[in-house]
């Protein structure tokens, strides 16, 4: 996937499918999930889906 | 200083010239045939939309190298010892997902159920059961959609997954990937790809 600059909504597409896999998907060590919350500014893009990544990486 | 995992790939895989974000070599460790590419990491990650790109960047420079199974963003390990450790306590498992995915990338496929939000009908009648009714009918109306996706695009995938009720992920082998991409077009399907195999690392 390369569309990075890729003009909304294509960009905006690509982007939920980047935290479905990115946060969802791949394979992960049991119970090692560094993550800085503090930095999170992708709320404006979709909050439903990111809380749920971070309740799945918190839940580990 | 933590050891942040990028894939599993087989071990004789030359990550020669792959970067992590930042600049920092990708190299990869391992033994018996199974190897994990790692990179070390100075303080913390971000999570911000350019540190999520530039980690998706470094896992499709390894894709152009071979099979590989993608890791989620953020998984550490103390030292490069507990990655190893992880590799023989999980070998059968991580072996097997590896010959899954060999020779396929994976293409997100969205559904556009064209349906009113939920809340928006139901606000009219003001009832829980009219409510209801909106969301179950609302519900099979995208388990048929996503029926007919997998009917149009189920024989040229090896695997399918339903991420939401309007996503799925197809496994795509790299020699059918034209013919996917056209079938999909065919279709007016909204497609994106190729991406490593993150929904295809767990049966």
């Amino acid at each position: 996937m390369s569309e990075v600059l890729a003009p909304p909504p294509a960009r905006n597409i690509a982007l939920i499918d980047l935290l479905d896999r990115l946060l969802q998907g791949g394979i992960v060590i049991q119970g090692d999930i560094t993550l800085t919350a503090a930095d999170i500014d992708l709320v404006r893009l979709d909050l439903r889906l990111l809380l749920a990544a971070i309740d799945k990486a918190a839940g580990q | 200083m933590t050891t942040l995992l990028y894939a599993v790939m087989d071990l004789g895989t030359s990550v020669e010239g792959c970067t992590a974000p930042g600049g920092r070599p990708l190299r990869i460790v391992g033994d018996d045939g199974l190897g994990a590419v790692v990179s070390e990491l100075d303080g913390h990650l971000h999570m911000d939309e350019p540190s999520l790109w530039a980690h998706e960047h470094a896992i499709e420079q390894l894709m152009d190298r071979g099979s590989l199974l993608p890791a989620r963003f953020g998984t550490t390990a103390q030292d490069e010892s507990e990655i190893l450790q992880m590799l023989r306590d999980r070998r059968n498992e991580l072996e097997a997902a590896l010959e899954r995915v060999r020779g396929a990338v994976e293409y997100a496929v969205h559904v556009d159920t064209g349906a009113e939000p939920v809340g928006a009908s139901a606000a009219g009648g003001g009832t829980g059961v009219a409510y209801m009714r909106g969301l179950l009918a609302q519900r099979r109306h995208e388990r048929e959609l996503m029926e007919r996706v997998e009917s149009q695009l189920g024989d040229l995938a090896r695997a399918v997954t339903v991420l939401s009720s309007t996503s799925l992920a197809c496994l795509v082998p790299r020699e059918r990937v034209s013919e996917f991409v056209a079938r999909a077009e065919t279709y007016a399907l909204s497609i994106s790809g190729p991406w490593p195999p993150y929904s295809f690392v767990t049966p």
